[in-house]
């Protein structure tokens, strides 16, 4: 074969920053999750929750006093954490383990970008409807109380702040179960039926093994339990939890942090996809 | 560094599968067709060149960078895989726009590359479809659209024929030529051997994972004249006609593979073809027909491999 050195036939073209790339899958991903059954869930979330701290922010202010607990009513019932779980499931089953079954992963990794860039794009697109849904109906329950005048300044900054950083906390825990779990099956029905599952059985199975052995220890494993005691504790109900709020609360870190791990992990082998 | 790709050595294996074994070829510039059957390794390097897999011996080069590298040298590299699977949700547009985002193009220029490239693989009329009712021939070419949008100088097409009708086939070598004229650079695998034969004689063949031969495909026929080549015939007495050619010192085997057929294998060809002709003169000796199955690529390949 005669060799002959390259003559390239394009000079060097101009490249958007690595960030702006990054954000083009992002923002990609961003509208493939926004299917109607995500927005129904968000709506209701929105409507159920904003209710609950609106109506009850008025009865407190009436029968005695609105409180910063007076919003941990978000939490007491917990369809909010089985909202967000429904959200991480919808939107974060298919994220990368439909990437993975097509095998459509490699039209990113082919091109100019690292793969923590396609992971991060990833994570932040979960990580954005999940806080949707996790974040900002507290915020906007308080936001809307503290413009009608119907709570007091003070209240209303340390109640946003909590639910700011409850909902950081929430989704930090999806986002990395629903990633962790997409990463490792190339089913997204796998990982959704894993996502839901996990949670809900944890919950469950939680519930019934310290309800039959009075061991609440048990209750650590079930996420809505940390999440509910975690907020309990944040808005000062005062009331006595069955687990130490810093206990559940180190253990969503720490579970959210190994689920992310988990994903990176094999995502950095996925080369061997599809051989 | 001599060659647009450059491989030394080069190893990838998978747990206790070895996917490269030690390949070492030189990809020169114009298109050089990449041969072996599935499993050989093909995928493997396509995915090391585009950094999708990590080398775990030897040395690969591309563009004058080692392929795991990063940096924006990647973008003059285009990529169309094998697998059918795309972004299913897209349409035929969005899909090229939002690859050449990843690129690093500007919303705008993404949007005028891709309509560019789309029309060049002859989608126009598809590109508002969505990606998951275009055929396999549709998605070869939408493919190929992506791989070509970014106006890359190396194209390295995984199987880009697969799955496209006949018509289709001719349209896309006339564009893959073109391309070459243009001074792009094109690294083309295939396992039906004829395709590559009509692009280019520029081959690189691969099995298990190793290069078995590289160069144009004359200088690869001179190579496996060195070993025992075919030689169909049919003649009234094969048994006679064996008696004769039995003693020549280039023939290593004779068999008879059916009624009034003759199958020999001979050392140099070359020397067979010169003296069968004196012997049937001389002898008076009738064939009816005379074929080298070993005529064609495939036939190469087989040799190589075996």
């Amino acid at each position: 074969m005669s060799i002959s050195a390259p003559r390239y036939a394009a000079g060097p073209l101009p490249l958007v920053s690595r960030t702006r790339r990054a954000l083009a899958i992002y923002l990609e991903e961003l509208g493939r999750l926004a299917g109607w059954g995500t927005w129904l869930v968000v709506a209701i979330s929105y409507a159920a929750i904003v209710l609950a701290i609106v109506v009850n922010a008025e009865l407190s202010s009436l029968l005695r006093g609105l409180t910063l607990s007076s919003f941990y009513v978000a939490y007491a019932i917990p369809i909010w954490p089985f909202l967000i779980l429904l959200v991480a499931t919808a939107v974060g089953s298919g994220s990368v383990s439909d990437d993975l079954s097509s095998r459509s992963i490699t039209l990113y990794l082919s091109r100019p970008i690292r793969l923590e860039d396609y992971v991060g794009a990833k994570v932040a697109a979960v990580g954005t409807w999940v806080g949707v849904t996790a974040i900002g109906p507290g915020l906007l329950g308080v936001t809307i109380l503290a413009a009608l005048g119907l709570a007091p300044l003070a209240v209303s900054v340390s109640a946003f702040l909590v639910f700011l950083a409850l909902g950081l906390l929430t989704t930090f825990f999806f986002t990395g179960l629903a990633i962790g779990l997409s990463a490792l099956t190339s089913r997204a029905l796998y990982a959704g039926v894993g996502i839901f599952g996990i949670t809900l059985s944890a919950e469950i199975v939680g519930a019934a093994v310290s309800g039959a052995t009075g061991n609440s220890s048990v209750l650590y494993i079930s996420p809505v339990d940390d999440i509910e005691t975690a907020a309990s504790a944040a808005f000062q109900t005062g009331s006595a939890t069955s687990i130490d709020p810093w206990g559940a609360t180190a253990v969503l870190v720490v579970a959210g942090a190994v689920l992310f791990a988990i994903a990176w992990l094999r995502l950095r082998r996925v080369e061997v996809v599809g051989e | 560094m001599t060659g647009i790709i450059d491989a030394e050595a080069a190893t990838k294996r998978y747990g206790e599968v070895l996917g490269l074994n030690g390949f070492s070829a030189t990809f020169g510039p114009g298109i050089t067709g990449l041969i072996g059957p599935n499993g050989a390794g093909k995928s493997t390097l396509f995915r090391l060149l585009t950094a999708q897999l990590r080398l775990d011996g030897g040395r690969l080069d591309v563009l004058g960078h080692p392929a795991w590298g990063e940096g924006a040298f990647r973008r003059r590299i285009g990529y169309c895989p094998e697998h059918f699977a795309l972004f299913d949700w897209m349409r035929g547009e969005e899909f090229v726009t939002a690859l050449l985002r990843v690129d690093g193009f500007s919303r705008e220029e993404a949007a005028r590359r891709a309509a560019s490239a789309i029309e060049t693989v002859g989608l126009t009329g598809a590109k508002d479809r969505r990606l998951q009712v275009y055929s396999r021939g549709m998605r070869q070419r939408i493919k190929l659209a992506q791989a070509i949008a970014h106006d890359p100088e190396l194209l390295l097409l995984d199987e880009p024929l697969n799955g496209v009708d006949p018509v289709g086939r001719a349209t896309l070598l006339r564009l893959f030529q073109e391309l070459a004229r243009s001074g792009r650079h094109l690294v083309v695998s295939s396992h039906v051997l004829y395709e590559v034969e009509r692009l280019t004689d520029q081959i690189v063949m691969i099995s298990n994972g190793r290069a078995l031969a590289q160069g144009d495909l004359h200088k690869i026929r001179e190579l496996i004249d060195a070993r025992p080549h075919t030689i169909e015939l049919e003649t009234p007495d094969p048994r006679g006609l064996a008696r004769r050619i039995a003693s020549w010192e280039h023939v290593v085997a004779i068999d008879f593979p059916g009624p009034g057929r003759l199958s020999v294998r001979s050392r140099t060809p070359d020397a067979f073809y010169r003296a069968l002709p004196e012997l049937v003169v001389r002898e008076n000796i009738s064939i009816t027909a005379l074929r080298s199955p070993d005529d064609n690529l495939e036939a190469v390949f087989r040799y190589l491999t075996e």
